[in-house]
């Protein structure tokens, strides 16, 4: 290897370290026996998860945030879906425009998004409700259904869903026994994406949630706040763990599709 | 259809609501005036607020830049397994969720932590250097948070680059850097543009790491938003602050496709 | 009554015209070839037979039946289209099966006839299958077994053998022709390559610019084309333009001024008017007497079994000719005069072309 390319290899193992370094830390500050954070750790012990299990506001954000994302994932992919299939059916001359008008919640600051829906749901009527709540992750995470779904769609021949109805089928038909299995890979991805970033989801949630909609997310900024022991350390390990478990499945059957 | 509902609906409002008067203590009035981005304009502390989102945000960016460039270089020139282990290690922060990574920063930043422990122990600074509930603190935890954005944009438009260039220039002599200067480099701009802007758009919003690591010292536009609209429930001024935030936005985002649709005409 | 009737149909996109008040009709038991190049409108006419294009104005007809208005799924025609579509997630059972759950069979007879349909295709035992794992010829197959099984009464094929080789497509093409005879459907045969069309229908509609030029039998388009796009589209042809004058062994006087033989019993087409002769008409001979025509091979090339040679006639009009390579053919030389004619019923006029 050339002498730049050795040095440039250096380089970026040093900035990948870089890139790593907090994960690294929190999972390793996990199993300390001190009782704050500290790194590198003492110890090891499992009891941060323990107490992280036994703490019922823990529990209960992670009861939330689950349904909440389970809620909120399931409108995401309804409605994606079917405007994924709308934008790919009919030629609009303003596809593009479109497109670009429809994925744009992803780039949209939270901080902005998070104050309007607040004016807005307290002038409607709908603050602090979970199904409010729900739907406001299901605008953040559509985007991404819709753009995984649309290129599930781009590989389908469109002879296939034209012999299904010169076969006999109608539309429902066509839909569930042959457009539906074939973009099923699409659907999924979007589906774990929308779950994980409902999960994980703060910022707009925290102008949101009422009092009584405490998510996990906020759970963990709000103890952050104030506190921070090693129990945060677990229950960030945990979703790390979880989130790398069914995140690299999905990476794996998606590469490359994932991006413009 | 429902995005309408949603989006555009509540945006609008809330862009009627930054016109509004409002008194503490008393909440809206129906009265109609602009005197919330006077204020935000004009008072020399908010203005500081403004000049120091905006600052953070270009450091971050220039940062990421320097930082994510070599990185993404690196992984355009890569195939196969290695490629997909290197994709993998940068897209593994995107699958953790900001607070977490943030949490890790705290750990490492604060005056006992890992970095201050190292550098004293290796004799190059004597006391510990404040990052913690510092802006530098911030930038060097956002920039990490933010770092795979950059990398990925700039590799997307390093993969677009014909191969076939750089070595048409190696077979007409230039060498390795001359190479990648006059070649490589100008053809990646796009890329370097894309990534930079969304980079910088992130980091003027970004609201998780500056209140983390910031403390209530450090002060920039979303965490000044919070504070008004949900804190003390002043919604007429924190809309202006939000607009004024998607104003800039807005701007740079017309500014760079002038730009790039100059270039491509 | 004829089985499929399409009656002044048209098709506009915005200002292009794909196809132009079309009419054709197709009797029980025909396969009926739609034949032209690429932007002829032979696809868009199919689609519209099959429902999946609305025709802006005109009207389609089944066994006397308008059908416009009938979406695509209650039509009773089987379409086998150019990629296949077969469903890569079913296994070939399922695919032949998959028209028959609309028709409200019981079990035992849709098993029946999925088995019996794979048998008439050949494909007896691959039901369990997936399109992936069969090659391009049995593919081909499951498509038109996949729409056999429904006994339509209509069959429509977009160009099915455009994605095989040239071996295939041949054996194919019998196969097809085969199976259509057999079972005894009327059948719609879309194709850009005039000898598939040729070799397999019935009949063969000529299209150009979205209009029918010629419907006849292979015979009628090949050996009596009435428009000169269909004679230059089918096979080769040599075209004289020039004017019909006097009578006699040759009626016909080319713009370059020669008198050549044509057969001119039934011609209603006035003084102007096209000689069409197919190169293989032509009959080259070493020069004897004096009244014939003269000409001077200036190209010759070999074509596998024939050899054609290019002739410079005097007025300055070139011809082909072509020869078969037989045990009684002489190889003519470049720059030799030869001796040209033809009989007169073998040529033919066609109509000159309006400007």
């Amino acid at each position: 290897m050339s002498a730049s390319g050795a040095v440039l290899w250096l380089v970026n193992g040093i900035i990948v370290l870089y890139l790593l370094a907090p994960i690294v830390v929190v999972v390793a500050t996990a199993f300390t026996t001190t009782a704050y954070p500290v790194f590198p750790p003492r110890g090891f012990t499992l009891k941060w998860f323990a107490k992280f299990m036994a703490t019922e506001e823990f529990r209960s954000g992670m009861r939330l945030s689950f349904v909440l994302a389970l809620a909120s994932t399931a409108v995401a992919v309804a409605l994606g879906t079917l405007t994924a299939l709308a934008l790919a059916r009919y030629r609009v001359r303003a596809l593009a425009a479109l497109s670009a008008f429809v994925l744009s919640p992803i780039l949209f600051p939270g901080i902005v998004l998070g104050l309007a829906l607040l004016i807005y749901f307290h002038q409607t009527g709908l603050a602090g409700s979970f199904w409010s709540l729900a739907a406001a992750h299901a605008v953040l995470t559509t985007p991404f259904v819709i753009r995984m779904v649309m290129a599930s769609l781009g590989e389908l021949d469109p002879s296939l869903e034209e012999a299904a109805r010169n076969l006999g089928a109608g539309w429902w038909g066509t839909f569930f026994l042959v457009t539906l299995p074939l973009i099923r890979p699409g659907v999924l991805a979007g589906a774990i994406f929308a779950f994980i970033i409902s999960f994980d989801e703060l910022v707009i949630t925290l102008f949101i949630a009422g009092p009584k909609l405490t998510t996990l997310p906020i759970r963990i900024f709000t103890y952050v706040e104030y506190a921070s022991d090693p129990t945060i350390s677990a229950i960030s390990t945990t979703l790390i763990a979880v989130w790398i478990a069914v995140g690299v499945p999905v990476y794996t059957r998606f590469l490359g599709v994932r991006h413009r | 259809m429902w995005l309408g509902l949603f989006l555009v609906g509540p945006l609008c409002l809330m862009l009627a609501i930054s016109f509004r008067g409002y008194q503490a203590g008393v909440g809206i009035l129906p009265t109609w005036e602009v005197g919330h981005y006077a204020r935000f304009l004009g008072d020399p502390f908010y203005r500081g607020i403004l000049w120091n989102t905006l600052a953070l945000g270009l450091q971050v960016t220039v940062w990421s830049l320097v930082l994510g460039y070599p990185l993404a270089y690196a992984l355009s020139g890569l195939r196969g397994v290695r490629r997909s282990l290197l994709y993998f290690a940068i897209l593994l922060p995107l699958l953790t969720s900001a607070v977490v990574r943030t949490f890790g920063w705290m750990i490492l930043l604060s005056n006992n932590g890992f970095i201050n422990q190292s550098l004293q122990a290796l004799g190059l600074t004597d006391a510990p250097v404040r990052m913690m509930y510092h802006m530098s603190g911030v930038v060097i935890a956002l920039v990490e948070v933010l770092l795979p954005f950059m990398v990925l944009a700039i590799d997307a438009a390093l993969l677009n680059v014909d191969p076939a260039l750089g070595e048409a220039a190696r077979n007409l002599g230039a060498g390795s850097i001359r190479t990648f200067l006059a070649v490589t480099l100008p053809l990646s701009v796009p890329g370097v543009l894309s990534g930079s802007v969304l980079v910088f758009t992130l980091a003027i919003s970004a609201f998780v790491t500056p209140s983390l690591i910031g403390g209530p010292k450090i002060k920039v536009m979303p965490t000044l938003v919070y504070e008004q609209g949900v804190s003390l429930l002043n919604w007429p001024f924190g809309a202006a602050i939000a607009f004024v935030m998607l104003f800039v936005i807005l701007a740079l985002f017309t500014a760079t496709f002038r730009v790039t649709n100059r270039g491509a005409a | 009554m004829a089985d499929l009737e399409i009656r002044n149909v048209s098709k506009t996109y915005g200002s292009v015209v794909a196809v132009d008040t079309l009419s054709l009709s197709v009797e029980s038991g025909e396969m009926v070839a739609l034949l032209g190049p690429s932007g002829c409108g032979k696809t868009t006419t199919l689609r519209m037979v099959a429902g999946f294009v609305e025709p802006t104005a005109g009207t389609i007809l089944m066994r006397g039946r308008d059908i416009i208005g009938l979406p695509p799924n209650r039509r009773d025609m089987g379409m086998v289209f150019q990629s296949y579509a077969l469903f890569p997630h079913m296994t070939v059972r399922r695919n032949v099966e998959f028209g028959l759950r609309w028709r409200g069979l019981a079990r035992a007879e849709m098993a029946r006839r999925v088995a019996s349909t794979l048998d008439l295709v050949g494909l007896a035992g691959l039901d369990d299958r997936y399109p992936r794992q069969l090659s391009g010829g049995q593919q081909q197959r499951v498509a038109v077994a996949r729409v056999l099984a429904l006994e339509p009464k209509l069959l429509l094929f977009d160009e099915p053998l455009s994605n095989l080789d040239a071996k295939l497509r041949l054996q194919m093409r019998h196969e097809i022709r085969r199976l259509q005879k057999d079972v005894g459907i009327t059948a719609l045969f879309v194709t850009h390559d005039q000898e598939e069309a040729l070799t397999i229908a019935d009949k063969v509609a000529v299209l150009n610019r979205g209009r029918v030029e010629q419907y006849g039998t292979a015979a009628e388009v090949y050996d009596e084309p009435r428009t000169r796009f269909v004679a230059e589209f089918i096979g080769t042809a040599n075209l004289f333009a020039g004017r019909l004058e006097g009578g006699g062994l040759r009626p016909f006087v080319s713009a370059g001024g020669l008198r050549l033989p044509v057969e001119v019993a039934g011609w209603t087409g006035g003084g102007d008017a096209l000689l069409m002769i197919r190169p293989e008409k032509v009959i080259l001979d070493t020069p004897g007497g004096d009244d014939g025509l003269r000409g001077e091979v200036t190209r010759i090339t070999r074509l596998g079994g024939t050899t054609e040679y290019a002739v410079d006639l005097p007025g300055g009009e070139r011809m082909l000719a072509h020869e078969q390579n037989g045990p009684q053919a002489r190889l003519r030389s470049a720059g030799e005069t030869v001796a040209i004619g033809w009989r007169a019923a073998d040529a033919r006029l066609v109509a000159a072309e309006r400007h």
